[in-house]
């Protein structure tokens, strides 16, 4: 494969400019999506990432099925994705207490779309087909399990992870995000030599 | 009396579902066939006769893309993805897909793309 080389904040600009286009054609109000943080993240503490995401967050996962091995997860805490469902069923903010099943829907169809919107930035930029699996919604203690998984499957390889920190801004609401993308460390040595 | 197409809706998330009729019932279509995985589609294909299917790519079990070998030239599909890379987008035509339409989607593209497939 042919080396490229890939610019992180540039990479990060593409994929926000896709997260806003589809959060505008989601909920029909104009978004404000910024990186506010990128960065590579070794793997080893990814492990302490995971064990502190906030008990009751929503965690959105995904696999990689073509390309490269490699996940995606997504975390938000459950009060900001309560907002989002209001904000995306175009109700009054503080409505949605309990998440029915097309809540659930939701949060995972725009988180779907949100790391697809990375996934696709990255994959223009290294010039690789990458494909994610069907989301899920996790509880923060299973996504600790899947990773931990993941980890072993690829315990003879290094692997590193891209950290995005999103702040999605619709009406006033300030959304908070992190999505993390998780590769070989061939894939991420890319980045390297652009830094 | 003109008679209203029947439009099957193939994807795994209700949300988008509802999204895609919503426009839909906008523009005045309104008979609609939902359902949520590649194999669920094959058999609505062929027990409901929809006039056109609206085919996601990613699902659980089945993908679109294999449902999409399985309905042939049975009836007129349009791929519905999240997926906006080039490649697959051949891949879907050359299978026979008659359009593609990325998500989030616009109205008047999604609309153009069933009146082509339509009229």
């Amino acid at each position: 494969m042919t080396e490229r080389k890939i610019n992180l904040p540039a990479l990060a600009a593409e994929g926000s400019k896709k997260v806003k286009y589809a959060f505008y054609q989601m909920s029909k109000m104009n978004v404000d999506v910024s990186v506010v943080e990128s960065k590579e993240i070794e793997i080893n503490e990814f492990d302490s990432i995971i064990n502190n995401f906030i008990e009751g967050s929503i965690v959105v996962a995904s696999n990689i099925v073509s390309g490269v091995d490699g996940m995606s997860i997504l975390c938000l805490q459950r009060g900001a994705a309560l907002q989002l469902v209001d904000v995306l069923n175009q109700v009054k903010i503080g409505t949605t207490g309990v998440l029915k099943e097309i809540d659930r829907s939701a949060i995972k169809e725009t988180l779907n779309i949100l790391g697809n919107s990375f996934i696709n930035a990255y994959s223009k930029f290294a010039d690789q087909k990458i494909i994610l699996s069907p989301p899920q919604l996790y509880t923060t203690s299973r996504v600790s399990e899947i990773f931990r998984n993941f980890k072993n499957k690829i315990s003879k390889q290094s692997a590193s992870s891209l950290m995005f920190s999103l702040k999605i801004s619709i009406i006033g609401l300030e959304v908070e995000a992190k999505l993390y993308l998780i590769f070989r460390e061939a894939i991420t040595a890319q980045l390297k030599e652009a830094a | 009396m003109e008679k209203k197409p029947t439009i099957l809706i193939a994807d795994d998330s209700s949300f988008m579902r509802k999204i895609l009729m919503g426009i839909l019932e906008e523009s005045g279509y309104s008979k609609f066939i939902e359902c949520g995985t590649g194999s669920e589609c094959i058999e609505k294909c062929k027990s409901e006769h929809p006039d056109l299917v609206l085919l996601d790519i990613i699902m659980p079990g089945m993908d679109g893309l294999e449902a999409l070998k399985k309905i042939g030239n049975a009836v007129p599909v349009l791929m519905v993805s999240a997926i906006g890379q080039e490649k697959y987008i051949e891949d879907a035509k050359k299978l026979g897909a008659k359009g593609y339409i990325i998500k989030p989607f616009q109205p008047n593209i999604v609309l153009g793309e069933i009146r082509k497939v339509l009229k």
